[in-house]
């Protein structure tokens, strides 16, 4: 089969062979004489338009629950306010000034003003806000802040959210036609509280830990571009602060001697970057490159090994780390059409981390109880490089074939396999016929080796680290697409298989397998109905294996993680005297995870796990009037889950472990809503 | 013996029948392509040398829209609500104050080319009208040629990666993603730009409803917050020079340098996580302790085989349940505490 297709696939491509098209030419400007153009009959009143929209209402959520309003803001019952704005204006000359607000009645609101004239300048500002609610079922006996008491009274309740806003302004300044000058200052705050854990005296406790952190980002480019070539500079600054660098807690065994544990947050880091961008076009060729150098700072103040008073250790020889990383990252790429429908690529990547933080010997304290031997801090190197050829024969717009070869290699420091090569190679067919229908299929192959196994940690030596191990990869996409213009369907099928072995690897991932398979539609029955609808199947499949005997593989996990996901969507215009438009989407996404654990050829199945998430949503808009409309608004999302890992897990549930009692979401949640629009 | 021949005989006839089946209908297509193939072609041939005859109309837009107004299938007049059919925008192709060079100003030719005898009033009985460039996955010239006009006046910094980049070996034009005559382009709307290209990447659109997922199904992020479709010669088109650095564009808190540091974490975020969206907790690829023992196998509880009867008690749950090996080991992306070496502090 696949050498019939070859064969034929051959014999279209010399039959199609190109006429003779240069494609990369410019076109000839010699004969335009622009003297009568007068252009009388463009309606250029149509290019300084006036558009202005509100959008008020209310909306009512059904019942509380965090995962309904994840990243929306609709995480509480009860009313919640709806208002959209937009307001754009542009003049005869070009200038222009646009205020667009989303969302502006719940914590998820986005507005962006921005104004200035096309072709010379510009100025935004942005507010962004981005809630995230994960929890509000969450059990601690701690009262506190950052400094958490165990209170003697029952476990009071703990909400897991926070909320990120985004501010930023940019200024874009456009002195010649050639010439950009922009810059951009962005600070971003997330507040809240998230989950976290630490031990203490090897008991496992979790920990409501506050959120304070402060991000300022500068921005600043220069950029120069003529028809040939092209050149750029960006610097760039990034300032993280965390306004709580620790968290301490009472735990269940403090004593005198050891009256909290201590856990280190977020350190506080500065990033610096600078970049240069080129690209230069000599005849049929394209060279392009980009230059990204970056140092990562992070000097937070340490804090002591312990609490535990009767531990008696020198401190470190600084109490802060210096942490330093230098980074470099490249990108080159030559392009050249060596004729009409060949075009021939070459591209290198490299990425480089070296970690400069000066060496620091440590004393670990175990639980606070027991001192270490000592040993300096961890910190790694990192070099990958990336060589690429790719050759293009696309002899038509319909017929395309792609060859490429790619050599990736990764240097690491210090590891127990310091380098791996891969190579890869890959085919990409593309064919579509005049009738609307287009076939597609890609396969790839990968083999990556890896150096010398050194056995630096106390891993078992037959194990391998599956980002580190030799590998065989092997991907196949297939893809059809049907396209009838003349009844508006289109019908679309694929199929994605990305299968991959570790060969020298006896213990840890042996393999894996990540497929996915989808259908489509869109059927336009009349001019104002659209129907369009798809499922998509995600399977992740593994097998790990391990050792208990610190020997050969005497138990394996058999992890199996499959989604399918189906969308409907049906929208009528202009019902009603063509007044009404109805709208109406249906997901679904029922998520199983099928794990099983096999000892001594016992296969011992996990519970599923389960989430199950069903949301319709109608959404019907009246036209009243020329400049009104009425929308009304049905959203109703039901979630059901099921997870081993959580159900049952009460704060005591677990042996030295204290947990959050997290249950599983399971809901039903309607959103009902009804706004006015306005329009000028 | 004689049964099993006969039997694979048979199944050696049935197979030579699909192969021959598969055969036929490949080779059908492929002459079905070929003919079109070549048709196309014939069509694009005609195309270069217009442009490179440069027969440009002698009344500009005045003659194109004699014929092509609002009665049109395709709303034509609706590029003068765009800066494209903006007079007093510097280079655009309706630029009336003529600072700029070609091809700006030249109005609907700036972008469909030359008119050649397109616009020839009398046309022979059977002949066609002379076609000019169409845009778009229907457009009747290469993508290279459709984008070599976009790129007369666009090669700027946000293309300057373009050349060679994934969506151009793909063979896409610029007007499969843009809608130029429309005041609204889809893709560069945030809350449309999801669906515009999930046109091709179908499964993404998927993922953002998985079990954890960044927030893309109510557009608080969008396609372009992490991806340059335009190619900014980085590993899967990120923004930023590197994927870990696009990460850590939004989760700063995670960039250290620490004093203990995570292998893995430093190399690739995608090691571990799944961008898109996971079917367990916090994207990740498989949950802990699956996840984590696929690495560390060290003697003791890390070389523990986890089984469901331990669930319910036993102190083997502690590996299992809540966050399972992150119950101890929570600082895994670093960790900053001189005793943090285990990631537990």
């Amino acid at each position: 089969m696949n050498r019939a297709l070859l064969v034929i696939g051959t014999v279209a491509t010399v039959a199609a062979w190109p006429i003779g098209a240069a494609t990369t030419m410019r076109p000839n400007y010699d004969h335009v004489d622009t003297s009568r153009w007068r252009c009388r009959l463009c309606p250029f009143d149509l290019a300084s338009p006036q558009d202005a929209r509100l959008t008020v209402g209310a909306l009512r959520v059904a019942d509380a629950q965090p995962r309904f309003g994840r990243d929306n803001g609709l995480d509480r019952a009860g009313p919640h306010a709806v208002l959209n704005a937009r307001l754009a204006r542009r003049d005869a000359g070009g200038r222009y000034a646009v205020l667009d607000g989303a969302d502006l009645g719940v914590d998820a609101r986005r507005a962006r003003l921005s104004a200035g004239r096309h072709g010379h300048h510009e100025i935004a500002l942005q507010w962004h806000e981005i809630p995230h609610n994960v929890a509000t079922d969450a059990r601690t006996p701690y009262r506190g802040h950052t400094l958490l008491a165990l209170a003697t009274a029952d476990d009071r309740t703990v909400n897991f959210a926070t909320r990120r806003r985004k501010h930023e302004v940019q200024a874009r300044v456009e002195p010649t036609r050639r010439v950009r000058l922009q810059a951009s200052y962005a600070r971003e705050t997330k507040t809240g509280s998230q989950e976290s854990y630490a031990d203490f005296f090897y008991q496992a406790t979790g920990l409501p830990k506050p959120v304070d952190f402060t991000t300022d980002a500068f921005s600043g480019q220069a950029a120069f571009t003529s028809r040939r070539l092209l050149l750029a500079a960006d610097l760039g600054r990034s300032r993280f602060r965390n306004a709580l660098p620790a968290l301490e807690w009472q735990g269940r065994s403090s004593s005198g001697r050891i009256p909290a544990g201590r856990l280190a947050l977020a350190p506080s880091n500065t990033a610096d970057s600078a970049a240069l961008r080129a690209r230069g076009t000599l005849g049929r060729t394209v060279f392009s490159t980009r230059l990204h150098w970056g140092e990562h700072r992070q000097g937070e103040a340490l804090a002591p090994y312990t609490t535990n008073t009767g531990l008696e250790l020198d401190p470190p020889a600084r109490m802060r780390l210096d942490g330093r990383v230098r980074t470099f990252a490249s990108s080159t790429r030559i392009v050249s059409r060596l004729a009409d429908s060949w075009q021939l690529g070459l591209a290198h990547r490299s990425e480089e981390r070296d970690n400069r933080t000066p060496p620091l010997l440590l004393t670990p304290v175990l639980g606070d109880a027991f001192a270490t031997s000592m040993r300096p801090n961890r910190a790694y190197d990192l070099r990958r490089r990336q060589t690429e050829a790719t050759v293009r024969f696309s002899p038509s717009r319909r017929l395309g074939v792609n060859l490429g070869a790619r050599r990736h290699t990764r240097h690491r420091a210090p590891q127990e396999i310091d380098a791996n090569t891969e190579h890869s190679y890959s085919m990409e067919a593309t064919a579509e016929a005049r009738n609307g229908l287009a076939v597609s299929l890609k396969v790839e192959e990968s083999s990556r080796n890896a150096t010398t196994f050194h056995a630096t940690t106390r891993n078992n030596p037959l194990s391998r680290r599956f980002y580190q191990a030799a590998r065989e990869q092997r991907t196949w996409r297939f893809g059809v697409d049907y396209d009838v213009a003349s009844v508006d369907l289109a019908l679309g099928a694929y199929l994605d298989v990305r299968s991959t072995a570790y060969p020298d690897t006896a213990l840890g991932l042996l393999r894996e397998r990540d497929r996915t398979w989808g259908v489509e539609f869109g059927y336009s029955p009349v001019e104002a109905v659209v129907l369009s609808g798809f499922f998509t199947s995600h399977a992740l499949e593994a097998t790990t294996a391990g050792s208990m005997a610190f020997a050969a593989a005497d138990w394996w996990y058999d992890t199996d993680d499959l989604t399918g996901t189906t969308g409907l969507l049906a929208e009528a215009r202009g019902l009603l005297h063509r007044d009404l438009d109805v709208r109406v989407t249906y997901h679904q996404s029922i998520g199983r995870g099928r794990y099983a654990t096999v000892v001594s050829d016992d296969r011992r199945p996990f519970p599923k796990l389960v989430s199950d998430h069903r949301a319709f949503e109608i959404k019907a808009t009246y036209r009243w009037g020329l400049r009104t409309s009425i929308i009304a608004h049905w959203y109703r999302e039901d979630y059901a889950s099921a997870d081993w890992g959580l159900a049952g897990v009460t704060p005591s549930a677990i042996f030295n472990v204290l947990a959050f009692g997290r249950r599983p979401p399971v809901y039903t949640n309607d959103a009902i809503g009804i706004a006015f629009e306005h329009r000028r | 013996m004689l049964r099993c021949n006969a039997t694979a005989i048979a199944e050696d006839r049935r197979k030579g029948r699909k192969r021959q089946l598969a055969s036929f209908f490949a080779m059908a297509f492929g002459v079905a392509i070929a003919t079109d193939a070549a048709a196309a072609e014939y069509a694009h041939g005609g195309l270069v040398a217009k442009l490179l005859a440069g027969e440009y109309s002698r009344r500009g837009a005045d003659t194109c829209l004699g014929c092509h107004d609002e009665e049109e299938p395709f709303p034509t007049l609706d590029v003068f609500k765009t800066v494209h059919g903006h007079p007093a925008v510097p280079g655009s192709p309706f630029e009336m104050s003529g600072g700029s060079s070609f091809p700006a100003g030249l109005q609907c030719e700036a972008c469909h080319g030359p008119v050649g005898d397109h616009a020839r009033s009398i046309l022979a009985e059977g002949v066609d009208r002379e076609p000019m460039v169409n845009f778009g996955d229907r457009g009747n010239a290469r993508p290279a040629l459709q984008n070599g006009l976009c790129l007369g006046c666009h090669a700027n910094y946000e293309r300057a990666h373009w050349a060679g980049s994934a969506h151009e070996a793909a063979g896409l034009a610029c007007a499969d993603c843009h809608v130029v005559h429309d005041p609204v382009d889809a893709v560069r709307t945030r809350d449309t730009q999801a669906r515009a290209c999930a046109a091709c990447h179908r499964n993404v659109v998927a993922d953002a409803f998985k079990r954890s997922a960044h927030p893309m199904r109510d557009n608080q992020l969008v396609c372009r917050d992490c991806h340059d479709p335009h190619g900014g010669g980085t590993e899967a088109l990120v923004v930023e020079s590197t994927v870990n650095e696009t990460c850590l564009g939004c989760h700063a808190e995670l960039r250290g340098p620490f004093l203990w540091e995570h292998a893995p974490v430093v190399e690739d975020c995608g090691i571990c996580h799944m961008p898109h969206g996971s079917n367990q907790p916090a994207l990740l690829v498989r949950r802990a302790p699956q996840l984590c023992q696929g690495c560390h196998s060290s003697a003791g509880h890390r070389s523990f085989a986890l089984a469901p009867d331990d669930l319910a008690t036993g102190r083997a749950s502690a590996f299992l349940l809540a966050n399972a090996c992150l119950n101890c080991h929570f600082a895994v992306h670093g960790s900053n505490h001189p005793s943090g070496n285990l990631f537990r502090r």
